[in-house]
C-alpha cells in the first residue's frame, strides 16, 4: 500500500480517484496551497496533479515540486481535461512522469499508477547503493566507502555530510543551489545560513581525500558532483 | 453525432463499487443534476458581465463532470463552449450556451432514468 497525494478540486474526480486507487492510501488536496501544506507535513510515494486548479495552477505546482530535491524521485502524474499537445509538452518539460486526460477509464488510471509505482520502487531498491566514481554510498546503512587500488576504505562522515553527499549524488553533474542543499539536509524550516553549506562541503571534501575533486563549486550558485578521474597532464 | 448517454461509462463506474458504499454512478449523476443548473446560471451571469475567464472555467468543469457519467452530447457542447470562449468568439459562445441549456433538459431525463435503473440493480 502506497501513499498517494491527489491535488484535485473536482469532487467528482476526487470520488472516482479515491475509489479507483482504493488499494492505496489516498490523500486529497483541493488546491496548490493545500498541497504545499500536505507536502510539508508528510512524504508521499506518488503525486497526481490536476492542471486546472483554483488560483495557482497545476503547472506552477509541478514546477515548484520539481525544484525540491526531496521530491525529485517522486513520480508525478498530471490528470487533466486539457488535451492539446502544447499542454502535454509543457507538463513533460516541467518534469511530469505521465499525463492522463480526463475523462479517463478508471482501469487505465489504475494500471498506469500501479506500473509507475512498480518502476519507481524497483529503481529505488536498486538505488539503495549508489556508485559515483570510486565512491560507494550505501543509503540503507548510511555508509560511504571509497575504492582505491581495489581496496575498500570506509569514510567516516557525519549525518549532515552524508545527506549532502547523497543529495549531490542523486543527479551527478546537476548543479544544486545552496538553498536546495539546505532544504535536503536540514529541512525547509531550518534557520541555517547558506554559508553553513560551504563549511560542511569543505569538511566533506577533506574526508573524501583523493576524491575531493568530485565536488565542484559553481560560482554564485552552489555545487555539483562530477565523479570522474582527474585528467593527467602529459607533457 | 454523439449519444445523450453512453451507458458504458456508467458500467465502468459501477465496477468501482465496493460493498457498503453508495453506487458511485448514482452518486455522480445526483451531483451532476444538482450542480449543473447552478453552473448554467453562473455562465449566464458571467456572459452578462462579459467575464470570459469565468465562462471558460465553468465550461471546462461541465465538460469533465458530464463526460465522467457518459453524458456525451452535453460534454461535447460544453467543450465547444470552452473552445469558443478561449477563442473569444462571442456569438458562438452564446449559441453554445443556448444549446447547452436545451441539451441539459434531455440529458437530465435520461440520467434520472439511468440512476433509477442503477439503484434497482443495486438492490
Amino acid at each position: 500500500m502506497y501513499k498517494i497525494l491527489v491535488v484535485e478540486d473536482s469532487e467528482d474526480y476526487q470520488k472516482i480517484i479515491t475509489r479507483t486507487l482504493g488499494d492505496h492510501q489516498v490523500f486529497i488536496s483541493t488546491s496548490a496551497e493545500e498541497a504545499a501544506i500536505a507536502l510539508k507535513n508528510a512524504n508521499y510515494d506518488m503525486i497526481l496533479i490536476d492542471i486546472n486548479l483554483p488560483q495557482k495552477d497545476g503547472y506552477s505546482l509541478l514546477s515548484e515540486m520539481r525544484g525540491r530535491p526531496e521530491l525529485c524521485d517522486t513520480p508525478i502524474v498530471c490528470l487533466t481535461g486539457r488535451t492539446e499537445i502544447t499542454d502535454k509538452v509543457t507538463a513533460f518539460s516541467l518534469g511530469a512522469d505521465d499525463y492522463i486526460t480526463k475523462p479517463f477509464d478508471p482501469i487505465e488510471l489504475q494500471i498506469r499508477v500501479e506500473s509507475r509505482l512498480k518502476k519507481t520502487f524497483r529503481k529505488k531498491n536498486e538505488d539503495l547503493i549508489t556508485h559515483v566514481g570510486a565512491i560507494e554510498i550505501d543509503h540503507a546503512r548510511h555508509r560511504v566507502t571509497s575504492l582505491i587500488d581495489n581496496i575498500k576504505t570506509e569514510i567516516d562522515v557525519t549525518q549532515t555530510e552524508f545527506k549532502l553527499l547523497s543529495c549531490l549524488a542523486r543527479r551527478p553533474e546537476q548543479v544544486y543551489t545552496r538553498g536546495q542543499l539546505l532544504i535536503a539536509t536540514w529541512g525547509e524550516d531550518a534557520e541555517v545560513l547558506d554559508r553553513v553549506v560551504d563549511a560542511h562541503i569543505c569538511l566533506l571534501r577533506k574526508k573524501l581525500g583523493p576524491h575531493s575533486h568530485y565536488i565542484k563549486a559553481v560560482t554564485g550558485i552552489g555545487y555539483k558532483l562530477v565523479p570522474y578521474m582527474k585528467k593527467k597532464i602529459t607533457s | 453525432m454523439s449519444k445523450i448517454l453512453n451507458r458504458n461509462a456508467l458500467k465502468k463506474l459501477r465496477a468501482l463499487n465496493r460493498s457498503n458504499s453508495k453506487d458511485l454512478a448514482v452518486e455522480l449523476i445526483e451531483d451532476f443534476l444538482v450542480k449543473t443548473p447552478l453552473f448554467l446560471l453562473d455562465i449566464e451571469q458571467s456572459l452578462k458581465r462579459r467575464d470570459t475567464t469565468a465562462v471558460f472555467n465553468v465550461a471546462h468543469a461541465l465538460k469533465s463532470s458530464s463526460a465522467v457519467i457518459g453524458a456525451e452530447s452535453f460534454s461535447q457542447i460544453a467543450e465547444s463552449l470552452e473552445t469558443a470562449t478561449r477563442l473569444g468568439i462571442l456569438s458562438k459562445t452564446i449559441e453554445n450556451y443556448v444549446q447547452l441549456l436545451q441539451n441539459f433538459e434531455l440529458t437530465r431525463k435520461v440520467l434520472v432514468q439511468a440512476a433509477t435503473a442503477h439503484e434497482n440493480m443495486s438492490r
